[in-house]
């Protein structure tokens, strides 16, 4: 249990900055929408590092999938980004 | 998109944090109660309100991960190979949510949250942890692909679609079922999210109010967890949602949405 929450320590620490950076963009005028920018990145950045975790723990299912879904995410805004 | 008001925006936030309160306490994003109360309530059109949804369902599983991680209540190798098939569906759901009509929306909307509202009255009848499905994956991720869809598509996370797979399926106790749920959801919602904000759906300061509202609901929703017993949160919950299906429908009679 202990060795559980010390491996998911990483995790934490990029939600705590993900959410400290989103606070202070968006009690800045004229930065909200950068603010929800970062908070849309956030659970990105979780997921690839909850991938990284569970590769070195052995689970290869588990981390591809999370690693493939941020691409497919990362490929879809590429995608609408150049649309526009 | 809207301009709104100061004490539109304030009274968004406080709508918020009455329901990441309850999606932190019952692991659902809380878009289930926040963007019918947005539209039948505060007059938000659908699209930005399913946006500002799309947000601070982000925000509330960013929120309520910090807590369950803690605890050790996040199982991500059983929740690992669920994403894929989610994001997926999320992200069909949010292309066809563009271009939908709002009041189809709507209406399957008020379909939805009836739907939730019966089934935690019925798990307050069936005690007990469920033992695990002996042939759970294909289940589980049909599930996703169609919970993913339509949580874009409505504007919610996917919890209502999580919960159930880890409790029912994987037989875990409903705890550690809302921790993971949580988590996954925020990714959910940042791909439908992602997708709304390319299209020009997203009201910026209307999703601020709410993220920021959703947070401090969430943080307190997620500790009163330990202590509130289940069985009244889910008939409290319950009886919101009628009140809002009714609203919400009330709104789409009079043509509101």
């Amino acid at each position: 249990m202990g060795k559980s929450k010390e491996t998911w320590k990483p995790i934490r620490f990029i939600i705590v900055l993900g959410l400290l950076a989103a606070g202070i963009l968006a009690v800045i005028p004229g930065y909200q929408e950068r603010a929800l920018q970062v908070l849309m990145v956030t659970p990105l950045a979780v997921s690839t590092v909850s991938g990284i975790l569970l590769l070195k723990r052995g689970k290869i299912g588990a981390a591809m999938s999370f690693l493939l879904s941020v691409l497919f995410v990362l490929g879809i805004a590429f995608y609408e980004h150049n649309g526009q | 998109m809207g301009e709104y008001a100061t004490t539109t925006l304030w009274l968004v936030a406080a709508v918020s944090c009455l329901a990441g309160a309850f999606g932190g306490m019952l692991g659902v994003g809380g878009g289930i109660i926040l963007v019918p109360v947005l539209v039948g309530a505060l007059g938000v059109p659908l699209p930005e309100a399913r946006s500002a949804s799309l947000i601070s369902v982000i925000v509330t599983s960013l929120g309520s991960s910090l807590v369950y991680l803690r605890d050790d209540c996040v199982h991500l190798d059983k929740a690992g190979p669920l994403q894929l098939p989610t994001i997926l569906g999320a992200i069909l759901g949010a292309l066809l949510g563009t271009w939908l009509d709002p009041r189809i929306v709507a209406v399957l909307f008020a379909c939805l949250i009836l739907y939730v509202a019966w089934k935690m009255m019925m798990q307050n009848r069936a005690k007990g942890r469920a033992a695990p499905h002996p042939n759970v994956w294909p289940w589980a991720l049909l599930a996703c692909v169609g919970g993913g869809m339509l949580s874009s598509l409505l504007g919610v996370g996917g919890g209502l679609i999580f919960v159930p797979v880890m409790a029912l399926l994987f037989g875990t106790d409903q705890r550690s079922a809302s921790g993971t749920s949580v988590f996954l959801i925020g990714m959910t919602a940042a791909s439908s999210a992602i997708v709304y904000s390319r299209s020009g759906l997203l009201n910026p300061l209307l999703g601020v109010f709410a993220a920021g509202g959703i947070f401090a609901g969430s943080q307190i929703g997620a500790r009163l967890s330990r202590v509130i017993p289940e069985e009244k949160l889910r008939v409290i919950f319950a009886l919101v949602m009628v009140a809002n299906a009714v609203l919400l429908l009330n709104k789409v009679a009079h043509g509101q949405v």
